[in-house]
């Protein structure tokens, strides 16, 4: 008896309901990739307007995987910021993933090792958020590595196929059209769907203003400045609304 | 920076990108992420998406983009006004580009 055969008592990992994972996984992430496309296209053909060849473009969506990290590099490309600049912005962004890593580790207890690392480089913040919205206890380590897959190969099909197109019409779309624009106003769009609570907004406006305000300063640092001092107050605001209302709840306690 | 320069930013990007999304999933396994640092890193998108956002509308060139060939500004207030009504990445792009071309040809 080999390993790799299916656990026939429960048939909770056979072939078949591995296959089925999957496609519920494909069906699942059908209701985003319709944005994802525009989001591709954005990315390959704002790389080409910044003055990056289709293969650099490429490469970004290739090998990092990640839409706001690769218009971080393409709107400081452009901007002619510092490489170490370009190194702790992508960093600062991409961060959030630590947290959707550490979010889905618990979930894919039975994964192998190599399975992690390809989901390393596919996560996505659709992924994390399907997953913790669809998994629940009954099904298998390889049911959910099979549902994570059925999610992620659609999207980077989409993302690979979006961005070589935006890349190649990117070289087509004249300079009077602003193309640079849309980097910008895409992250406006994926930052106002993330702003959930009052202390995310205290985070964004602490955020901005610093930013505008430090504009200037050596090595386009007043947008790492700007981040982190707007992580800060947003954690802050965060601990002071809680402990505001819990002080609410209980009138007269822990005074 | 020319092309050439970018091209070890895309490779030490992957990597970087790659590692911090294996980190807890396949490279500390077992681990867990200190609560106050799983709420900090919370407001990591919000404030970095701010931080990028602000200057690129507020500003172009160096100058504030208000005048008639770059009505940045007017154009980016636009799509924040659609984005918090609709709460939509494709309304907010183009409402966004629609609005600058729109205000260039009528103040151009």
């Amino acid at each position: 008896m080999s390993a790799r055969e299916p656990d026939t008592a429960g048939g909770e990992d056979g072939a078949a309901t591995r296959r089925r994972a999957f496609i519920d996984g494909a069906r699942a992430v059908t209701v985003v990739l319709p944005g994802v496309l525009p989001f591709a296209t954005v990315a390959g053909a704002t790389a080409v307007d910044a003055g990056l060849s289709v293969s650099a473009a490429m490469a970004m969506s290739l090998l990092i995987f990640a839409g706001s990290a690769q218009l971080v590099l393409i709107q400081l490309f452009d901007a002619g910021a510092a490489l170490v600049t370009m190194l702790l912005t992508a960093l600062v962004i991409n961060l959030r993933f630590a947290m959707y890593s550490a979010g889905l580790a618990p979930l894919f207890h039975g994964a192998t090792l190599r399975q992690r690392l390809l989901m390393g480089y596919v996560l996505s913040d659709q992924a994390f958020a399907i997953c913790t919205a669809r998994f629940d206890a009954r099904m298998g380590a390889a049911q959910r590595v099979a549902f994570f897959f059925g999610i992620s190969l659609p999207m980077w099909i989409v993302w690979e196929c979006g961005t070589l197109a935006g890349a190649l019409l990117g070289r087509a779309v004249p300079p009077e059209w602003s193309l640079d624009f849309a980097v910008p106003l895409m992250f406006l769009g994926l930052l106002l769907l993330g702003l959930r609570s009052p202390a995310q907004r205290v985070a964004a406006l602490v955020a901005a203003v610093v930013a505008v305000l430090g504009r200037d300063w050596a090595y386009n640092s007043g947008l790492l400045i700007g981040a982190l001092a707007g992580v800060l107050c947003g954690w802050l605001a965060q601990r002071l609304l809680r402990s505001r209302s819990r002080s609410r709840s209980q009138p007269g306690a822990g005074r | 920076m020319s092309e050439a320069q970018f091209w070890p930013v895309i490779a030490i990007v992957a990597l970087g990108t790659w590692l911090v999304r294996s980190s807890f999933l396949a490279l500390l396994t077992g681990r867990r992420l200190p609560r106050p640092l799983q709420e900090l890193l919370g407001f990591i998108p919000a404030a970095a998406l701010a931080a990028l956002v602000a200057p690129a509308i507020l500003m172009h060139g160096g100058e504030l983009a208000v005048s008639s060939a770059e009505p940045r500004l007017f154009a980016g207030l636009a799509a924040l006004a659609v984005g918090l009504w609709r709460r939509d990445l494709l309304a907010v792009l183009g409402v966004g580009m629609g609005a600058l071309w729109l205000l260039r040809w009528l103040l151009g």
